[in-house]
């Protein structure tokens, strides 16, 4: 007891400072998640939450179904793989980026690269979707446009299954690549000019001096940056897919959100949709807690 | 003092800015092609389609429409977003703020589970009904706090946050505290200071979430004098877009001519120009090191 | 450590911050107030006016709704005529929209008394509509014809919505021609009606004289409406195969390989447009001039395409149809079956009485009420064009003119909307159409199962591999046709269905087919 008004005397002050915090996760955050058993019961959207909460539990068969989906381990391998694909290439180019923004000593030139370099961020998907057709489409498309002057025929890249995923990677790093770089470019700022100085002093090369004092000096954003985007595998993009893909590549491009939008669309299919969430959020947990145990193995700070 | 570069360095400096140049097209093309696009008419787009540089006969129509007359719809929505852009992004950054700097805390008892606590909200979630009834019997629906009281913390940003916060030195802390500071002087004027990148970069992304967001406003609202204005530039870019209308959308709608090219890209430039302007300005708070004015001394 | 420390915090910074949380307490102050919730007074109100409140049943007028003073007009003047004050919402964009709708309907926070949707799905929220429109909606009882009643029927004769779409005659899918084209080469062409080997010649002769010129459709469902029936008995329907008494699907049907064969020459003709089934830009393939046959829904030609050619883009572009197409197998076009799309009232409304008097008012025969839910105040915002009442002038459309965007209007359908037509180049096409062809079923294969009132949910429910089945038919025909997949694997696609729970499919249909029939 002692010991507890020990620690509330000498803390008492940050454990105020945390309680709004923690009012407002328990309220907006952990009451809604009675909504979870949803998965486990039959409900349509024009239950009533009382109807919802006493209706009774039907077990597994949401999972079952989804998982007896003729085309579940499909829908698996193109989720992965193009999250996967996604993450190889946007994850390191904004670091990429900030660093090259970083050695530019234009003041002006710097800050205006920067704001065009995000200018991409503002577009909502449909607008980007709509660029893709102009620069990929048949006739007319830019890409096409090449193809034709150099002497080939105009492909439909777009409804290959060789070409779409890379398409879906090079525009999600197109769109992302510069709003990404600013969190680097904040920590960046945050690291001491006289420790590059000394490092000038010592003839330290260009190289040498992003290995031993940038890189490490923003790490600890670089790794929690990775935990967060291990944990995001299973979402893949899907309002781009929904926008981009056709039937004739769903064999690569059918993800778990687009097949569960299109068979809830039209059935309303409430608990079906839940339970493949709360299956995805299953999945996210563990691979958070993988990389989080790796962070710790490499001596970085984690999630905690 | 920046020492002599050799002529290594001078041939990556160039090629740093050519590279710079060439990406920074990549990305700016798009935008001048929506922008050239909402400098011409209607008879002109149909016409040349949708892409164009440069606009042949300049016109603002397109703005007229949006602005004109007496509809104060757009001007309205502009209320709300700039509404809920800045007291949404202030509180949020003050709770979030709080939240980092009390995690942060290396000998904090408790502070796992209070980690956890943060962590969990990151991947597990209830849905969007139970949140709905929520929110509602708080009553907020129908009201601007929709947008702004149930998205006070967001879990990633704030574990980025606590990150950035750890970065800064303890000794810092126990200087002031030996001269006799309290811990909320030392909140204020040791840490505060010190983590302006930190935060500003943080608010940053509030604030653009707030502005660019929509979802919630449109779907937890029934008065539509509250929508803000990305909620009108979907209304717009949205109609007559057969994907997100599936089969049965396409069967019956007589009134869904899309509109034209020139009013999405006149929406586009007013829903998007204000939100870039913000950057170049808080863009100074992480040019040169702060952290560095506290250990000098 | 040194003690010398100065706390960065200079008083610059410090007054920049408070000068921020004043103006955000300022703000706050100014923050846009309560706004009247639509469902806080539910039923009546202290003036003895009975509101209702309704989902717009169609896309507004304007997306982001009328101007307020305009809205208050319109609402008035109904308020005025009938005692009612109707109530409407301006929809969330795109599929945000029906994610509200369905919160509004499970919540039950908010008085909601008509939406649209496919009553099949909703049964369980909303209710039996008979005696109501029996009592107060004798305009709307006369307004369509019994056989598209039949839809919104359950097995045992109650009513459940009005109808919006109705029985849909091949109407709404056409085989389409570039006029211009016949006209230049001296092709065959017949209004009444074509044959699939003309269509091949004249498709041949245009890629002849412009080896650019393609065919296009919407999608794989408009192409087999509008030709499938040429080669199979029953066309795009599903239908009851007498040797094993079950209701199956028609890509099962005999001829239906022969029509994918079809196709996949015409691709290797290079006949199709290449993103035919993909993200094809419609406008954009009518805007280069290479269209010459369009196979699909009616309005791509009478609105998207009416735009293109009335800006002349194209010089002379234009299309012509046939009402009817003809193959081996008699009719190529398919009506339509689709007819459960309906307006509902929820089960907790406290106003039926009252919205169905209110929809009554809007189907009045005199026509002007319907025009007013949507458009506004005759005389201000539009008029007749003459006594005849087929055409209207809208004023509003003029630039800066204050707009009614239609939130009260739930007269969309096939009724009122074959009534009057805009009078506007741009529209006048369209509404003509709709209003020649509408009710017309004489131009396509009829689904045999037309009049079978089928549980949706219950169906979803038998069959929880639904969408395994939809993808694998359009994904794997789609690459028979574009020779991805070669022909002779035809039927390992069959099995495929069947392994991805077809049967499940065809018990449920049947047995709710044979009920409905007493087979």
């Amino acid at each position: 007891m002692t010991e507890v008004l020990r620690i509330l005397r000498k803390h008492g002050f940050y454990y105020l400072l945390f309680l709004p915090v923690a009012v407002y996760l328990i309220i907006f955050k952990y009451v809604p998640m009675i909504g979870i058993m949803i998965a486990f019961k039959d409900v349509t959207p024009f239950m009533s939450m009382g109807e919802i909460v006493t209706s009774s539990f039907i077990g597994f068969k949401h999972f079952v179904n989804f998982f007896n989906s003729f085309f579940f381990w499909d829908l698996m391998e193109n989720t992965l793989m193009i999250s996967i694909y996604k993450t190889l290439w946007s994850f390191p180019a904004p670091i990429l980026l900030a660093l090259l923004i970083n050695e530019v000593h234009n003041t002006y030139f710097k800050r205006i690269s920067q704001t065009i370099s995000y200018l991409p961020h503002f577009f909502s998907m449909v607008i980007v979707a709509g660029l893709v057709y102009v620069v990929f489409g048949v006739q007319g498309g830019l890409v096409n446009h090449l193809v034709v002057l150099t002497g080939g025929e105009p492909q439909h890249y777009l409804g290959d299954p060789r070409w779409f995923r890379t398409i879906l990677v090079g525009t999600t790093v197109w769109q992302t690549v510069g709003w990404g770089s600013i969190l680097y470019l904040a920590a960046m700022a945050g690291l001491n000019p006289e420790t590059y100085e000394a490092a000038n002093i010592d003839g330290a090369s260009k190289i040498q001096q992003v290995r031993h004092i940038t890189l490490p000096g923003i790490s600890h954003v670089i790794v929690i940056l990775f935990i967060f985007r291990i944990g995001d595998l299973l979402d893949a993009g899907f309002e781009q897919i929904l926008l981009l893909y056709s039937p004739s590549v769903y064999e690569v491009a059918d993800i778990i959100d687009t097949y569960v939008y299109r068979a809830g669309l039209l059935n309303l299919k409430y608990s079906f949709a839940s339970a493949v969430g709360l299956y995805k959020s299953i999945l996210a947990l563990l691979l958070l807690l993988a990389a989080n145990k790796f962070a710790h193995f490499l001596g970085h700070q984690g999630i905690w | 003092m920046r020492i002599k570069a050799t002529p290594m360095e001078r041939l990556f400096y160039l090629g740093n800015y050519v590279f710079l140049i060439v990406v920074s097209l990549l990305f700016l093309i798009p935008f001048i092609s929506v922008l050239s696009t909402s400098f011409i008419s209607t008879a002109e787009w149909a016409r040349r389609g949708n892409f164009v540089l440069i606009p042949e006969a300049p016109t603002l129509e397109a703005y007229q429409f949006l602005f004109g007359g007496s509809k104060g719809t757009v001007f309205n929505a502009y209320k709300i977003t700039f509404f809920r852009t800045i007291v949404g992004t202030v509180l949020c950054l003050t709770f979030t703020g709080l939240g980092a700097y009390v995690l942060a805390r290396r000998n904090l008892p408790g502070r796992t589970f209070m980690t956890l606590l943060v962590f969990i909200p990151m991947v597990f979630s209830g849905g969007l009904i139970p949140f709905y009834l929520v929110v509602d019997r708080l009553r907020l629906t129908n009201t601007v706090w929709i947008m702004i009281t149930p998205f006070l913390v967001n879990p990633w940003w704030l574990l980025i946050m606590r990150n950035f916060l750890m970065t800064i030195p303890v000794e810092l802390e126990e200087a002031a505290l030996m001269d006799g500071a309290n811990p909320l002087t030392v909140l204020l004027r040791v840490y505060l200071p010190l983590s302006m990148p930190a935060l500003t970069t943080i608010g940053l992304f509030y604030a653009v979430w707030h502005w660019n967001g929509w979802f919630y406003a449109a779907v937890f609202n029934s008065n539509r004098d509250l929508y803000p204005i990305q909620v009108i530039l979907r209304s717009i870019l949205y109609l007559g877009d057969a994907s997100y209308r599936g089969d049965l959308g396409i069967m019956f709608e007589p009134e869904m001519m899309p509109p034209a090219q020139t009013l999405k890209a006149a929406m586009i430039i007013v829903t998007t120009v204000p939100i870039l302007l913000v950057y170049p300005f808080i863009q100074r708070y992480f040019v040169k090191g702060l952290l560095i004015g506290g250990v000098k001394g | 450590m040194k003690h010398g420390l100065k706390y960065t915090v200079d008083r610059r910074q410090f007054l920049r911050l408070s000068a921020l949380a004043a103006s955000g307490s300022i703000i706050l102050a100014c923050a846009p107030g309560q706004a009247p919730a639509g469902g806080d007074d539910m039923g009546m109100a202290e003036d003895g006016i009975v509101d209702v409140y309704v989902w717009p049943s169609i896309a507004l007028v304007r997306p982001e709704g009328s101007d307020p003073g305009k809205y208050k007009e319109v609402q008035d003047y109904i308020t005025e005529q009938l005692g009612i004050r109707p109530n409407g919402f301006v929809p969330p964009p795109g599929a945000a929209g029906r994610e509200r709708l369905n919160l509004m309907l499970s919540s039950q926070t908010e008085q909601l008394d008509m939406f649209t949707g496919d009553w099949t799905q909703y049964k369980a929220a909303i209710m039996p509509i008979t005696d109501l429109l029996e009592e107060y909606g004798q305009n709307i009882l006369t307004a369509f014809p019994e056989a598209t009643w039949s839809g919104m029927k359950d097995a045992n004769g109650d009513i459940w919505g009005i109808p919006r779409l109705g029985l849909m005659g091949h109407t709404w899918n056409f085989t389409w021609f570039r006029e211009d084209w016949i006209n230049d080469l001296g092709l065959p062409f017949d209004s009444e009606q074509m044959t699939i080997d003309q269509l091949e010649g004249n498709m041949a002769a245009f890629q002849e004289a412009n080896p650019d010129a393609v065919l296009v459709t919407n999608n794989l469902g408009s192409l087999e409406g509008c030709l499938l029936g040429a080669w199979s008995e029953y066309g795009r329907s599903r239908w009851y195969d007498e040797s094993d008494g079950q209701i199956k699907p028609y890509q099962l049907q005999p001829g239906y390989e022969a029509f994918v064969t079809k196709m996949n020459e015409w691709w290797n003709n290079g006949w199709f447009h290449k993103e035919v089934f993909a993200n094809m830009d419609f406008e954009e393939v009518l805007r280069s001039g290479n269209m010459g046959i369009h196979c699909g829904w009616y309005s791509r030609m009478t609105i998207l395409g009416q735009r293109i050619f009335l800006e002349d883009v194209v010089p002379g572009m234009d299309f012509v149809f046939p009402l009817k197409m003809v193959g081996p197998m008699g009719l190529a076009g398919t009506n339509n079956a689709n007819m459960t799309q309906g307006y509902m009232i929820p089960a907790n409304s406290p106003v039926a009485k009252e919205v169905i008097q209110f929809v009554n008012w809007q189907y009045d025969p005199v026509r002007d009420n319907a025009v007013t839910a949507h458009y506004g105040i005759q005389g201000t915002d539009w008029d007749w064009v003459d006594e005849s009442k087929e055409q209207v002038r809208r004023y509003d459309a003029e630039a800066g003119a204050a707009i009614y965007a239609g939130e009260l209007y739930q007269g969309a359908g096939l009724a009122i909307e074959t009534w009057s037509a805009p009078e506007d180049p741009l529209w006048g096409r369209h509404y003509d159409h709709i209003k020649k062809y509408v009710f017309d079923y004489s131009n396509g294969k009829m689904p045999v199962d037309f009049d079978v009132p089928y549980d949706g949910a219950a169906i979803a429910e038998q069959v929880p591999s639904m969408e395994d089945i939809n993808r694998l038919n359009s994904e794997e025909v789609i690459k028979f046709i574009t020779g991805v997949r070669p022909l002779t694997e035809f039927s390992d696609f069959v099995d495929s269905l069947y392994r991805a729970g077809l049967q499940d499919w065809i018990d449920a249909y049947t047995s709710q087919y044979v009920a409905a029939k007493g087979l």
